[in-house]
């Protein structure tokens, strides 16, 4: 039974890269375009894990992980938030607001599974 | 998670199937709390497909409570994922030897604590 | 994997191309409404995007560029900076700039270099910058590097937040992660664990004790916990760090692996010490510490113990280790042993039982092998020295701009491990001399027809119970004629003493002469080598020079295999024993056979037409009575001198077990130690070197000789 990973990014290329990978990994995978979207697409589906961009239209990542903890089914769910700098402010900020951890911006998409798989067992 | 509780007189016989997940360890902690209140509990584990480590945790506080009050807990029925589960935390027989809550090990079954040497 | 990367960056330049286009909307807006966040917002947006997506798939100059662009817009964003017409202007021309990065490859680069110059101009000094799109890629490590690390064995004190759970982390996770990064076990503490009514269900109350042994480092480690770092306990201490057999055999006690935690203190555990009980047992009944801390320990303990034990077997087969200090013990027992057996003998002696002389003989033939077996054990390989020396070789040689080549031989040569300890500065002292007063420059050696580089062959050998060490240079030698103007001049030697080179030579281990002509910081400040003649007598060692003019020089130095125990020559003179280190004796011959050479006092015996000085040492020591009518010469040979030691009897070989003398007697040369005899009585060890070098400095100083103050 595999996996379900939620991406969360304005940048269709960071989403068509992230999905890419994860599927290469076995994970199945649901792309949203910003924090409202993502929302709407969680309603009561259940993921192993979010990822998500911080400075997205609409809703921004901190106020979507914010929202995601305060929904039920999901107060749980890993979040992990990707940042272009490792910035410690961005970084409390977001884990604050209740995210797991951060990947920094540019990743390799190996990086990227052993984040995932820091989460998902 | 599936929850079931047998009664028989003051005791009580909790069952546990399915998935024991993190979201499941309020509902266990209610269970076994209302449970160690009426008598002695005895848990089936043997339908759990996985254990979450905190519902290990509820676990190991009801052990506790039924020390201090005097009752009586124990696993009668373990599986796999559970034994799995106590070795992957750590849980080593390491709680029960000369505890007050009758001398045996929650998580390994009686007759497992002298192996720890203390 | 090439294919789908240029399928992503196609994806990725429509997009920024889309991205582009934003931002050349918003500055539009801009241009009418100055002030409008959200405008702002929206081009800052579009260039963080550039810039981040840019970065994952190379378009390393793009990023740069749009880095640049995302620092003024941040700057705008937080107010530091209008946005006016010339900011507006130089966007949209970066803007136009960046489309055609994304599409071509080149032609652009001036262009870029010019439109930072204008950015930059932009920025107030002093304003703060985010940090720089670097790749940080490029920092990860990479893992084959770690590969032959050594394994280091840590114990790990993971604490998790009360709220662990709130950041969607679950903590066994986390343990397995470490699980992968090498031989690991861990043990959960339940002790904080709540009763089921108080018990938050979603907090976490455990914690866990980790012993984890990895050759991935502690930053590995760290990286395993770097989501919850900040929040959650975290300790790391390293237990082994060879991952090897550092250390003592046995692994820690409970007692102490308990207070090193922190789990208990020094004054409980003595306390319940008293107790006969196992420990472990004994502090959970007492109270002091959980079950699950001891369980915990006990884990560390054995987990520790059998990795050693394993690696311990794999090693067992050729060699075993043992702290140093026990092996010291066992030579001091052997020592008294060595004494005790004397005396047993000299007793057996007294009373002429046969079966008591059987049982004595028999003691010391055990107490000789036992002997001989831990003064091996004590040996080690003189390799451990010689191999220091070809580092400083190596250094100086390019300090002096000299060409030097080392050769080593012998240095599995063996000897016991206090004497190579102290051997160490001495031969690095005369190494050093040999490269900067032997070894001459490159094209002085070449002028006198040697080859351009120089060699000093260093050597160590075996030569009865002493070991022989050679410092051989193919340098230019002593100047024997040089030495002995300087020695004349510096008043060690009175004018026109008669000395053979050979004896000139050993001068250079007085103290107050160097010969160099600059003192350079290698050596040469006229200190040294009588610094290095003292070491090595106070290794009962000699040390001898012989050196031929251009051709090089040769130093000897004969060192005994062992401190504790040697093999002494037992003198009696008067009533008192003396011991003479057997090491120099050549032979013993008897006064009335060595004709007394000597006219006027002066004290020289003839032996087989051998002239020979000797001193008496019943004399020296200012020993009352008179001597008996044949008395007996010992002759030593030591600095390449033959010279006879006057006593009255000699009475045979001993094995002397060395007593280092108190505080009092340190400023006795003459008397190096002492020894207890069979029959309890005390002899003294004669520091024969000593009185020989006292001897010549005598001979060799103006007359009339003063009497030694020492004497």
């Amino acid at each position: 039974m595999s996996k379900t990973v939620l991406i969360v990014d304005d940048s269709a290329s960071m989403r068509q890269l992230v999905s890419f990978t994860l599927k290469d990994a076995g994970y199945d995978v649901i792309a949203a375009v910003d924090g409202k979207d993502a929302l709407g697409k969680l309603n009561g589906i259940k993921v192993e894990m979010i990822i998500t961009d911080l400075n997205m239209p609409n809703l921004n990542g901190i106020d979507f992980i914010r929202q995601v903890r305060q929904t039920a089914g999901y107060k749980f769910t890993p979040i992990v938030m990707l940042t272009t700098e490792s910035q410690e402010a961005r970084k409390s900020e977001g884990r604050q607001a209740g995210a797991s951890g951060w990947i920094v911006k540019p990743f390799t998409p190996d990086q990227l599974v052993s984040v995932v798989k820091k989460f998902i067992r | 998670m599936d929850l079931t509780i047998e009664k028989s007189g003051d005791s009580s016989l909790v069952v546990l199937k399915g998935e024991l997940a993190v979201e499941d360890a309020g509902q266990l902690k209610l269970a076994l709390a209302a449970a160690l209140r009426d008598g002695s509990v005895e848990i089936d584990l043997s339908g759990a497909s996985s254990i979450n480590v905190f519902c290990l945790q509820v676990l190991c506080s009801a052990h506790r409570s039924a020390a201090i009050s005097g009752r009586k807990i124990s696993i009668s029925a373990g599986s796999g994922p559970f034994t799995e589960e106590v070795k992957r935390a750590g849980l080593f027989p390491n709680i029960c030897r000369k505890h007050p809550a009758g001398g045996h090990c929650l998580w390994m079954g009686p007759g497992t604590c002298g192996e720890a040497g203390i | 994997m090439s294919s789908s990367s240029d399928r992503h960056k196609e994806v990725f330049r429509e997009e920024a191309h889309e991205l582009l286009t934003e931002l050349e909307q918003s500055l539009l807006e801009l241009e009418n409404t100055p002030g409008d966040s959200e405008q702002i917002g929206r081009a800052f947006r579009a260039l963080h995007t550039i810039k981040g997506s840019g970065s994952m798939f190379g378009f390393d100059e793009v990023v740069a560029f749009a880095h640049e662009l995302e620092t003024v817009f941040d700057l705008v964003r937080n107010g530091e900076i209008p946005v006016t017409k010339e900011l507006i202007g130089i966007t949209l021309e970066s803007g136009d700039l960046l489309r055609r990065m994304l599409d071509s490859e080149t032609g652009w680069q001036e262009a870029v270099a010019s439109l930072v110059q204008r950015l930059r101009e932009l920025v107030p000094a002093g304003a703060p910058s985010p940090s720089g799109p670097a790749a940080k890629m490029k920092e990860q490590k990479d893992p084959e590097k770690d590969r032959d690390a050594p394994q280091v064995t840590y114990r790990i004190r993971f604490r998790p937040s009360l709220s662990i759970l709130s950041t969607g982390t679950d903590p066994l996770l986390l343990i397995d992660e470490l699980g992968q990064l090498g031989e690991c076990k861990a043990i959960v503490q339940t002790e904080a664990v709540p009763d089921i009514d108080s018990i938050d269900p979603e907090a976490c109350y455990l914690y866990w004790d980790i012993i984890l042994t990895t050759g991935k480092g502690m930053n590995a480690i760290r990286d395993v916990f770097i989501f919850v770092e900040g929040d959650s306990g975290l300790s790391i201490d390293i237990l082994d760090e060879k991952g090897s057999l550092g250390g003592e055999a046995n692994y820690k006690k409970l007692g102490e692996i308990l207070i090193e935690r922190g789990d208990l203190s020094r004054d409980d555990l003595e306390n319940i010490l008293r107790n006969t009980k196992r420990l472990g047992e004994t502090l959970v009944e007492a109270g002091l510490v959980g079950p699950g801390k001891v369980a915990s320990a006990l884990a560390e303990q054995q987990y520790m113990r059998e990795k050693r034990r394993t690696l311990k077997e794999a090693e067992a087969a050729s060699s075993i280790r043992v702290p140093s200090s026990r092996l010291d013990k066992l030579a001091d027992l052997i020592g008294e042993l060595v004494t005790m057996q004397a005396r047993l003998s000299q007793f057996s002696l007294v009373n002429n039982s046969p079966e008591l002389s059987a049982i004595a003989e028999g003691v010391e033939h055990l107490t000789e092998e036992l002997r001989d077996t831990i003064m091996n054990v004590r040996l080690v390989p003189i390799e451990t020295v010689f191999g220091k020396l070809r580092r400083i070789v190596r250094d100086l040689s390019n300090d002096l701009g000299k060409e030097v080549e080392l050769e080593i031989e012998g240095g599995e040569t063996e000897l016991d491990k206090s004497l190579i300890e102290k051997l160490g500065d001495p031969l690095v002292h005369l190494v050093r001399n040999s490269m900067d007063h032997g070894i001459e420059p490159p094209e002085v050696r070449e002028a006198c027809g040697k080859p351009r580089k120089g060699v000093i062959h260093l050597s160590a050998a075996h030569s009865g119970a002493n070991v022989l060490i050679r410092i051989v240079d193919d340098g230019k030698g002593l100047d024997a004629a040089a030495i002995k103007a300087k020695a004349i001049e510096k008043g060690l030697i009175p004018q026109g003493a008669e000395m053979t080179d050979r004896e000139v030579c050993q001068l250079i281990f007085a103290s107050g002469l160097s010969t160099a002509k600059e003192v350079t910081k290698v050596s040469g400040r006229g200190v040294g080598m009588d610094v290095v003649k003292k070491n090595i007598e106070s290794l009962r060692g000699t040390i001898e020079v012989e050196s031929w003019k251009g051709q090089g020089t040769d130093i000897t130095l004969r060192l005994p295999l062992t401190l504790a125990i040697i093999d002494g020559l037992l003198v009696k003179i008067g009533d008192g024993h003396f011991v003479i280190p057997l090491s120099i004796v050549g032979e013993c011959v008897e006064m009335a056979s060595a004709k007394k050479a000597g006219r006027n006092g002066r004290r020289i015996a003839n032996v087989r037409g051998e002239i020979v000085p000797y001193i008496s040492l019943r004399d020296l020591f200012a020993i009352s009575g008179a001597p008996p009518e044949t008395e007996q010469i010992v002759i030593i040979e030591t600095d390449g001198r033959k010279v006879g030691l006057l006593v009255d009897h000699v009475i045979g070989e001993n094995q002397t077990v060395i007593k280092t003398l108190g505080g009092t007697f340190r400023d006795i040369d003459w008397i190096s130690g002492a020894t207890i005899l069979g029959d309890g009585s005390v002899a003294l060890i004669v520091a024969a070197g000593q009185i020989v070098s006292g001897l010549n400095a005598k001979r060799w100083r103006r007359p009339p000789a003063r009497r030694n103050k020492k004497g």
